[in-house]
This record gives structure tokens, C-alpha cells and sequence, in this order.
């Protein structure tokens, strides 16, 4: 079998992230990581410890590297802080949160350096071959529903970012650690019971986080790819059972562009691609209070569309 | 074993000079070249250049990744620099001086294929000073705003610089910068402005123009070897070259280039761009035009420092901490470029006086 990064003791992966650094292989991009604080260390084994270890001379997409920041913070707080070789918006946090300022860092580089990609701002996990992108912003349930669908049955590509190819018109995974928010880790916990989530870090500019590895399935087909098939707009609502429609194609085209980071960038060329997939796939909102509700929902309009009466709805509203 | 930091035999000089060499790049430099194209503005050049020299699809998968998203972000800079530069021309249409487009935005509008991928974000232009108020009136008419300098830095820019403070569109963000020479007016060097005009030549579609081909050579090599801070700014020696690169094939053009270096009395800045352009991207310089500028070579000891220097001082940023010699050669280029933009009262005031409100500022 092929060695995976928790081969490495403890000590041995703080040498190599010490050293020449360490690879994360999360599929559409690889981040070589070095750094010398042993919480660094912890948290790598706890997010991507069942990840592949990569051959030395393989040629990473970003560096990144998670240091103690200088000056005289050295001394009276323990503190990390990203680095990515340009000026970026970090603020060092205390070492005891060292997973989030990992993944933190992986984000910014792959929000502002992957434009091959049309990079949306979503969820996105496949089943039979169909990729369904769940777009929204924090507080919506997003990553919520992103942990359901990846722990009952959906392939994991993100939790954050949507990489969209506009040369193949496919998906491209980029598996890692799905990030859980105050209530909703207790939510996840109570469904996939106990020793499943990573430590609750606490007092994080986020509320308390939590994170749900990336299933062993998803981290081993990391470089498979999948046609997008639906974009549904997630929305969490304590009253409502479970309640699908569609949204009108012309607003959802603005939505889902709209919430592209690199939209402007990619320009005509990322709205040809993106107005052709709208006018071929469902997109819709869904509203739920139950998390179960909300699987069925994305199951069944992945696989079988809308129905005319959830289609006509977008109709009604707009006449409304 | 790790590659050399700097010089010619540096990974990233040495695939801008022989861009198959791409094909050989051990992966580790890779990652570092990769990061300095961003920190250099040279991932564009380096992009175009892949696509030219190189065959594409066998260079690393994060390498044709990272060139395509780059291909991406340059049309894109592209776009918004040819955008400008029309909504540029729009606002100075009732303006009847010469409007001269300098650095990024005329490479851009002559279509320099050595230049191909170039990234660049504000725009240069150049008026005659009788007319800068004018000019300046007619841009914030049109939508671009001065932003709040205080009142040393106006008095700096305006009556020491060559150039008003920038300018910056409300809508859209961009900046102009607007000037009415080429070098500070403090500065040891006085650049024939007028021959600078009067060489200038139209481009077609627009009342704007731009610096003849020797002239736009001119002011890059002074704008890096007289007014340059060199620290990171490899990509200015990418520029010369480009630009000897594309214009030296053309009839004449060596022969103008230094017959203007002449007017403008720039002699002694030519000599180091020929040098260091020369010495680490390679770029071919007829024997006779080297001899004729060999003339204008500093003394042994200033060129030994500058050998020291140049080649340390101008390679973009890694990852980590730089080595004691590059902060050494950044430290002498910048204390350089003091010294060669104001005489030494001047300086010795002005530098007073910056340290003093940066300390206000900080307290």
C-alpha cells in the first residue's frame, strides 16, 4: 500500500516540514507546507493524515508556510501566522487554532491563484457521475449540508470552493476537511456520533470550529472529475419542512456568477460557459429544517430534475 | 544541492534568457520560480514565454496550470489597460498638446512581442509642463480624483518630482500617473524634453502618442539604472531586453538609440542597461554599439559595486528571508537612488524630514 503522511512520526514530519517541506495532494491543486511549530505538525496529522505522501521532486502548485510571527509577539503569546511570499490579510491566531490558519492559508491561495478555474464560492460533492454545486454564504448552511451529503453516500470535492474547467466544462475536485460552525458541529456530531469530527477550536473569529476530514474515498479519487449537474442554493430555515424551487434562470446566472471570484477575470468566456450550463440544468433553492429533508432534496433533483410544479414556481414568482 | 540565488545561473534569469530551459527545471526551483513570477510581475512575460519557446504540454502539471490561470489574469490586464488608456484619450480629446503614453501602456499599444504577457496596472503619460494644469483639470473633470496627499508630499511631487501626485479613476480604481519629464527634476540627469516630443510619434485611432522607438528605450533603462530602486525589480531588465530584443531588428534603430542617449546625456545609464542586460538575459548587442557605449563606463570601483549589486538586489522575492547579501545590495541601490535624485542638502533634508513624520506616525 502506499505510504500516506501519518507514516511519518510526529517528529518526523516536523523535520520534513522543517525541511524541504511537505506536499498536500487535495486533487485540482498540490501545497507544499513548511513550517517549525509542532501544532502545524498536529493539525496536518489530523486533517490530512490519511493523505498520500508525495515524492519529493513533485512540483507543487503554492508554498505556504505557517511560522511564529516576529517581533516582539514572540515572547508573550504563542502565535502563528500564514505566509505565502506576497502580502496577504493574515492576523497571526494563537498557536491552539494552528488547523484553521493551515486551512485558512490553503484557501487564500487557491481563492487567488487557481484562475484556470472558474472559481465559485460553493459546496460541491458527485454521485453516479453528476457533480451539484451548493453555493452560499457563511450562516446558510452550506457546510452543514456539505457534511451530510459527504458522510451518506456523495463523493466530497469541496467544502468551500467549486473549481469550474472552462476548457472540459468538468469539476475538479479539491478534497479537504469540510469546516463546522458552533451549532452545527453538535448537529454533525449527534449524526455521525463520537471520534469522527477534529477538536473543537475555540474562540476562533468564526465561533467555534470544528472539522470533519475528508472521507478515504473521496481523498483517493481526488483527481476524478465530474460534469456539474444541478446548482442548488441551500437555505437552512427552522420553520420549513422541506421546500424546493426553481430559481429563475436569468437571476441564478447572476447569482452563480456573481459569487465567482475570478467572474470578471474569465469574463466573456466564463458567462458563455456559465449561461450554456444554466439553460441545461436545474438550478434551484431549497429550504429545510431537516438535514435529512435537505439529502432527499439534493438526491432526487440531481437525479430526476424538477418537477413542472417546482419549475413553474420560478414562473409565479416573477409574474408575482 | 541548491540552485544559485542569483545572477545568471539563477533559475528564474535563466529561463527568462533560454526559456527551453524550462524543460530541465528540477521541480524545487519550479516552486520558487512559480513565486517570483508573482512577486517579480514577471509570471505574465514567463507565461508567453512557455507558449512560445517550449513545449508546453511537457512541462510540469502545476507549471501549464499556473501559466493558464496567468494567461487568464493577463488578458484580462490586457482589457483593462486597453480600456483605460481609451477612456484616457476620451477625457484629453479637447486637450491640444502632445499626450504621450509612456512604459506599460505604449508597450502594450505597439504590440511588442517580446513584451507579450507583460503585466502592468496604471498608466503613464507624458505632457508638456505649460500644460500639465490643464491636463490635470481636464482628468478630474472626467472622473479621476487626487487623493489627499499632505502638503510636503504635494510640495515634493509637484516642484521635485517629475511627475503631479497620481491620479485615480472613481469608478474604476485605476491610477494615472501624469508627468512632464521623464527623470526628477532634481536629478543629476536633464533629458532633452522637447527632442523627446518632437520624436514622439501618433497612434493611429487616437489623438495620443507614443516615445519614438530609441526614446521609449531611453526613459525604461533610465527609469531602472538612474531613478530605480532596483530592490525585486528584475522586470525592468526584462523590459530593456524586451525592448532591444524587438526594436534592434528594426533599420537604424541602434543608431538612434545612441545618437538619443547623446542628446539626453544618458550615456552613463545606457552603458549599465547594455551591461546588465548582456550579462544576464544574454541579449545580443552589435560589437560596434558596445565599444561606442563602453565610452560612458564608470570608474573600476563603482562598476565592481555594481556588479556586486545589480544582479543580488534585483531578484524578486522568495519565500524566505533573503541572504545577507541581497539586503546588503538593496541597501546600497536605494541609498544610490537618493543620491542620484537630489544633491546632497537637499537629501539630507529630505530623508530628515521623512523619518521625522514617519516617527510621528507611528507614535
Amino acid at each position: 500500500m502506499a505510504a500516506v503522511i501519518s507514516d511519518l512520526s510526529r517528529k518526523g514530519l516536523l523535520r520534513r516540514l522543517g525541511g524541504d517541506g511537505i506536499v498536500l495532494d487535495t486533487g485540482a491543486v498540490a501545497t507544499r507546507i513548511f513550517s517549525k511549530v509542532p501544532e502545524v505538525a498536529d493539525a496536518i496529522l489530523d486533517h490530512y493524515g490519511h493523505y498520500p505522501l508525495m515524492e519529493d521532486d513533485y512540483v507543487a502548485d503554492y508554498r505556504l508556510s505557517l511560522d511564529r510571527p516576529g517581533g516582539i509577539r514572540l515572547f508573550y503569546k504563542r502565535q502563528v501566522i500564514g505566509n505565502v511570499g506576497v502580502p496577504a490579510p493574515f492576523t497571526p491566531f494563537p498557536v491552539d487554532i494552528a488547523p484553521m490558519m493551515l486551512e485558512m492559508t490553503m484557501n487564500w491561495c487557491v481563492a487567488t491563484r487557481s484562475n484556470r478555474y472558474l472559481i465559485f464560492h460553493s459546496a460541491v460533492l458527485e454521485k453516479d457521475g453528476r457533480a451539484v454545486i451548493l453555493p452560499g454564504d457563511s450562516g446558510q448552511g452550506k457546510s452543514t449540508l456539505c457534511a451530510a451529503l459527504a458522510t451518506s453516500g456523495w463523493r466530497l470535492f469541496s467544502d468551500e470552493f467549486g473549481l469550474f474547467d472552462l476548457r472540459t466544462g468538468m469539476m475538479m475536485p479539491n478534497v479537504r476537511p469540510v469546516s463546522l460552525k458552533n451549532r452545527s458541529i453538535d448537529i454533525m456530531e449527534a449524526r455521525l456520533g463520537e471520534g469522527v469530527l477534529t477538536r473543537r477550536l475555540h474562540d476562533t473569529p468564526k465561533g467555534t470550529v470544528a472539522y470533519l476530514p475528508a472521507p478515504a474515498d473521496a481523498v483517493a479519487r481526488r483527481a476524478e472529475q465530474a460534469p456539474p449537474g444541478a446548482v442548488i442554493f441551500p437555505f437552512y430555515h427552522p420553520e420549513i419542512e422541506g421546500a424546493v424551487r426553481a430559481y429563475p434562470k436569468a437571476r441564478g446566472l447572476i447569482s452563480l456568477c456573481g459569487g465567482a471570484a475570478n467572474y470578471e477575470m474569465l469574463g466573456e468566456q466564463a458567462f458563455r460557459a456559465m449561461a450554456d450550463f444554466v439553460d441545461r440544468h436545474p438550478i434551484a433553492r431549497i429550504a429545510y429544517k431537516s438535514l435529512d429533508n435537505a439529502v432527499a432534496m439534493v438526491e432526487r433533483i440531481v437525479t430526476q430534475g424538477l418537477t413542472d410544479e417546482e419549475a413553474h414556481s420560478a414562473q409565479r414568482e416573477l409574474a408575482g | 544541492m541548491s540552485s544559485a540565488q542569483f545572477g545568471p545561473n539563477a533559475p528564474m534569469v535563466a529561463i527568462l534568457r533560454e526559456p527551453r530551459r524550462m524543460l530541465s527545471l528540477p521541480a524545487r526551483d519550479w516552486e520558487e520560480v512559480i513565486l517570483q513570477g508573482l512577486t517579480g510581475v514577471l509570471q505574465g512575460v514567463l507565461a508567453a514565454k512557455a507558449r512560445d519557446d517550449v513545449y508546453f504540454d511537457s512541462l510540469p502539471r502545476a507549471v501549464r496550470h499556473h501559466f493558464e490561470g496567468v494567461e487568464g489574469v493577463a488578458a484580462y490586464n490586457r482589457r483593462i489597460l486597453a480600456w483605460e488608456v481609451n477612456r484616457i484619450d476620451m477625457a484629453l480629446r479637447d486637450i491640444d498638446c502632445p499626450v504621450v503614453l509612456l512604459k506599460g501602456a505604449a508597450y502594450q499599444a505597439r504590440n511588442l512581442p517580446s513584451l507579450a504577457g507583460r503585466l502592468a496596472s496604471d498608466v503613464d503619460i507624458l505632457v508638456p509642463k505649460a500644460h500639465i494644469g490643464r491636463v490635470e483639470d481636464a482628468l478630474k473633470a472626467a472622473g479621476w480624483l487626487s487623493m489627499p496627499y499632505s502638503e510636503y508630499d504635494e510640495h515634493y511631487y509637484r516642484d521635485w518630482m517629475h511627475e503631479i501626485p497620481p491620479l485615480q479613476n472613481e469608478d474604476r480604481g485605476t491610477y494615472i500617473d501624469v508627468h512632464h519629464t521623464i527623470l526628477p527634476e532634481t536629478g543629476r540627469l536633464k533629458p532633452d524634453v522637447e527632442r523627446l516630443f518632437a520624436q514622439s510619434e501618433p497612434l493611429d485611432g487616437t489623438r495620443l502618442r507614443t516615445l519614438c522607438d530609441a526614446d521609449m528605450t531611453l526613459h525604461t533603462v533610465v527609469h531602472c539604472f538612474q531613478d530605480g530602486e532596483f530592490a525585486g525589480r528584475l522586470r525592468d531588465i526584462v523590459d530593456i531586453d524586451g525592448l532591444l530584443r524587438d526594436f534592434g531588428q528594426r533599420e537604424g534603430f541602434w543608431d538612434r538609440l545612441l545618437e538619443a542617449s547623446d542628446a539626453h546625456g544618458f550615456g552613463r545609464p545606457l552603458y549599465y542597461a547594455l551591461h546588465f542586460c548582456r550579462a544576464l538575459l544574454g541579449t545580443d548587442i552589435p560589437d560596434d554599439v558596445w565599444s561606442r557605449a563602453r565610452r560612458h563606463r564608470p570608474n573600476v570601483l563603482s562598476m565592481a559595486i555594481m556588479r556586486f549589486a545589480v544582479p543580488r538586489a534585483v531578484m524578486p522575492p522568495r519565500m524566505h528571508r533573503p541572504p545577507f547579501g541581497t539586503r546588503l545590495a538593496r541597501t546600497i541601490l536605494l541609498a544610490r537612488s537618493h543620491w542620484l535624485k537630489m544633491p546632497p542638502l537637499m537629501l539630507i533634508r529630505h530623508l530628515t524630514r521623512k523619518a521625522f513624520v514617519k516617527r510621528k506616525k507611528t507614535a
